[in-house]
C-alpha cells in the first residue's frame, strides 16, 4: 500500500484536492502547499492554520489568542489524507513520521515542539474529521 | 463543477440599515446578543420526502358518489408526485459521490428529507453566507447559520477555559508564596519578560523551515462592500442517498461528470459497488458482502421506516438516526453495521468468519463508551449476507437482489447497578 510511486495515483491525488479544498474555504487555513515527492509515502499538505491546532498543556494558562505574534501562532502543520476505508497500521505511522524532514519543529510552551501530523479522513458525505497524531506520547490536556 | 455553479451577486439592496456596520475584533460576542429568529421548520420541512403526495378523497359508506370521486382521483391524479424534469446529480470519481449543484435540487432534498450535505459546510450548504459575512457584504448577525452559532458558543467556552486556568494558576502561586517556597519580588516580572524575549528570538531565528506568511488584510471599511462571491459549494449525496433517491424513490437522475450522459439505471448498482471501495475495484471483483450492498440494505430499512438517516462518522459509527430531521432533535441512534456470516455458504471461510464477523470486546466498548458520552443508544444492525448469485444477470433485478438481505437490530446500553435500581 505505502510504495513510493503509491503518490502519483488518481485516487490519492484526488484525495488530496479535496482536503485542501476543504482547508482553504471551509477551515480558511493560509499558505497550503501540496507535497508529493516520492520521498513521501504519501502526498501530504502542509499550511498554516487560523488558530492553533494544539496547544502544549503547559503553555495554555499563558497562551494568548489575541497575541499574533506568538510561536503557537506561526506553527505550521503537516496534514495527512486518508480515506475512511483505509486500515492505517503503527508501521504506516512510523514510516510516515520517518518521511518527515528533521530539525526544527517550532516551539510550545517553551520546549522544542516534537513532530506531528494532523489526520484528515475523509468521509463519503464530504466531511473532513481532523485527528491529531503525535510521534510519542506527550502530556494530556485538561477538558 | 465551479464553472456550471451559480454566481451571486449582492447588491448594497439588501443591506438593511437596521444592523451596524462589520466589527471584526469581537474577543467576546456582546453581553445581551439580538437572539437569531430561526426559521419556522415545521413549515420549511413538513414534507418528509422530495415527493408530493395527495390525499384520495374520504369515503362516506351512504353517499355512493364518494367512491366515484376517489376512482377519479386515483386513476387521474391531478398533480403528479415527482418533479419534472427530475433532479439530476453528476457522478464524480474524485469524491465518489454525487454532486447537485442546481439550487432547486438543493433546496428539494434537503428541505425534503435532509438529503445530502454541502461539502463546505456542516449540514446545510450554507458556505456563501458565511463567506459574504467574512467579507462583510452581510451584517455580523444576519442570517447566522448553524455553524456559526456553534462557533459563538465554543468561543464564550474556550473564554471561560482560559479564566480558569488564570485563576487556578494564580491561586497556586499564592499558596506556595504563603507557604514560603517561592519569593515573590519585583524582579519576577524582568525575569519573565527577560525569558520571554528570548523565546521569542530564539523563534524568529530558527524559523527558516517555512516561508513568511502573508495574511489578507481585513477589511475594515465601515460602508458595505459590493462583492460578487461565487458559489464553490455542491451538495454533496453519498452513494446510498443517491440510489435511495433515484432506485428507490425515482426523483434522481445520474449523469457521468465526464461524459455528461445520464447514467442508465440498470448499470447504477455494479458502479456503485465498484466505488465504494477505496481504491475502487473492478466489476469482476465485486461480492456479497460489498460495503455499498451492506450500507444501503440498512439506508433503506430505515428510510422505509421513516428514519431520517445521516452518516455517523463524527460518532464513530456507520449512521445516525434522526426522528423528524437534523433541525429539531439531536439523533438518538446511533448505528453500526455488521456482516453476518450465518449462511452455510460461508461456514469455511476463514477470513470472514473470522477477521470480519468477530470483533474485539474493547472495539465495542470504545464505540459504547462514545456513544454514551453523546446520550446516543448504539444499534448494532446485523445484515445476514446471502450466498453469491449462481445465474449471471440475475443481479438485474435489483429488488429481487436486495431482498435476499435480512437486518436484524441489537440495541446495546451501558448499563449501571447505581444508576438503574428503580
Amino acid at each position: 500500500m505505502t510504495t513510493p510511486t503509491d503518490t502519483t495515483t488518481p485516487h490519492l491525488q484526488d484525495l488530496v484536492q479535496t482536503v485542501h479544498k476543504n482547508l482553504k474555504h471551509l477551515a480558511d487555513w493560509s499558505s497550503l502547499v501540496i507535497h508529493s515527492s516520492p520521498s513521501f509515502p504519501r502526498p501530504l499538505i502542509t499550511g498554516l492554520p487560523p488558530d492553533p491546532v494544539y496547544i502544549d498543556p503547559d503553555s495554555a494558562s499563558t497562551y494568548n489568542a489575541e497575541d499574533k505574534n506568538s510561536p503557537e501562532r506561526s506553527q505550521h502543520e503537516w496534514v495527512l489524507p486518508v480515506d475512511l476505508r483505509e486500515k492505517w497500521t503503527l508501521r504506516k505511522w512510523a514510516q510516515m513520521f520517518d518521511s518527515l524532514p528533521e530539525g526544527y519543529w517550532g516551539e510550545s510552551g517553551g520546549k522544542v515542539r516534537g513532530k506531528r501530523i494532523l489526520l484528515a479522513v475523509v468521509s463519503d458525505d464530504s466531511t473532513v474529521v481532523h485527528y491529531v497524531v503525535h510521534d510519542g506520547i506527550v502530556k494530556p490536556r485538561q477538558n | 463543477m465551479t464553472s456550471s455553479a451559480p454566481s451571486i451577486t449582492i447588491t448594497p439592496a439588501d443591506s438593511t440599515p437596521t444592523h451596524p456596520a462589520p466589527t471584526f475584533t469581537l474577543p467576546t460576542p456582546p453581553a445581551a446578543p439580538a437572539r437569531y429568529k430561526k426559521p419556522n421548520y415545521n413549515v420549511v420541512h413538513a414534507l418528509p420526502l422530495p415527493l408530493t403526495t395527495v390525499p384520495l378523497p374520504p369515503l362516506i359508506p351512504h353517499n355512493p358518489l364518494s367512491l366515484l370521486h376517489i376512482i377519479i382521483a386515483y386513476l387521474f391524479p391531478g398533480t403528479t408526485s415527482h418533479p419534472s424534469p427530475l433532479h439530476v446529480g453528476a457522478f464524480h470519481a474524485s469524491t465518489r459521490a454525487i454532486h447537485v449543484t442546481d439550487p432547486q435540487s438543493i433546496k428539494a432534498f434537503w428541505e425534503h428529507g435532509f438529503f445530502g450535505k454541502g461539502s463546505l459546510s456542516r449540514s446545510e450548504p450554507t458556505w456563501v453566507i458565511r463567506k459574504r459575512r467574512a467579507l462583510g457584504v452581510i451584517g455580523q448577525n444576519e442570517a447566522l447559520t448553524s455553524e456559526e452559532v456553534t462557533m459563538r458558543r465554543r468561543e464564550e467556552r474556550k473564554e471561560f477555559k482560559r479564566e480558569r486556568a488564570r485563576a487556578e494558576k494564580e491561586r497556586r502561586e499564592k499558596q506556595l508564596a504563603e507557604e514560603g517556597k517561592i519569593v515573590r519580588g519585583p524582579d519576577d516580572d524582568q525575569e519573565k519578560e527577560q525569558r520571554d524575549s528570548a523565546a521569542a528570538a530564539s523563534s524568529s531565528s530558527k524559523s527558516i523551515t517555512f516561508a513568511t506568511v502573508e495574511l489578507p488584510p481585513r477589511r475594515r471599511s465601515p460602508e458595505r462592500p459590493v462583492v460578487e462571491v461565487e458559489d464553490l459549494e455542491h451538495l454533496q449525496l453519498t452513494l446510498e442517498e443517491s440510489f435511495f433517491l433515484s432506485f428507490g424513490l425515482g426523483v434522481l437522475q445520474i449523469k457521468d461528470s465526464k461524459t455528461d450522459e445520464i447514467i442508465p439505471q440498470k448499470d447504477l448498482l455494479s458502479m456503485f459497488r465498484c466505488q465504494s471501495y477505496f481504491p475502487p475495484r473492478t466489476p469482476d471483483m465485486l461480492q456479497p458482502d460489498d460495503p455499498f450492498l451492506l450500507n444501503y440494505v440498512v439506508y433503506h430499512h430505515f428510510r422505509s421506516l421513516g428514519w431520517v438517516v445521516k452518516s455517523g462518522i463524527k460518532f464513530a459509527v456507520d449512521y445516525l438516526l434522526y426522528n423528524r430531521g437534523p433541525v429539531f432533535t439531536h439523533a438518538e441512534f446511533a448505528i453500526l453495521v455488521l456482516p453476518a456470516y450465518s449462511h452455510p455458504y460461508w461456514d469455511h471461510d476463514r477470513v470472514r468468519k473470522e477477521e470480519r464477523e468477530k470483533k474485539p470486546w474493547h472495539w465495542l466498548h470504545c464505540i459504547n463508551r462514545v456513544s454514551s458520552q453523546v446520550k446516543k443508544t448504539l444499534i448494532l444492525v446485523y445484515v445476514e449476507v446471502p450466498p453469491p448469485l449462481e445465474k449471471t444477470g440475475a443481479e438485474d433485478n435489483v429488488p429481487k437482489m436486495l431482498a435476499r438481505y435480512k437486518v436484524r437490530e441489537v440495541a446495546l446500553r451501558r448499563w449501571l447497578v447505581s444508576r438503574n435500581r428503580d
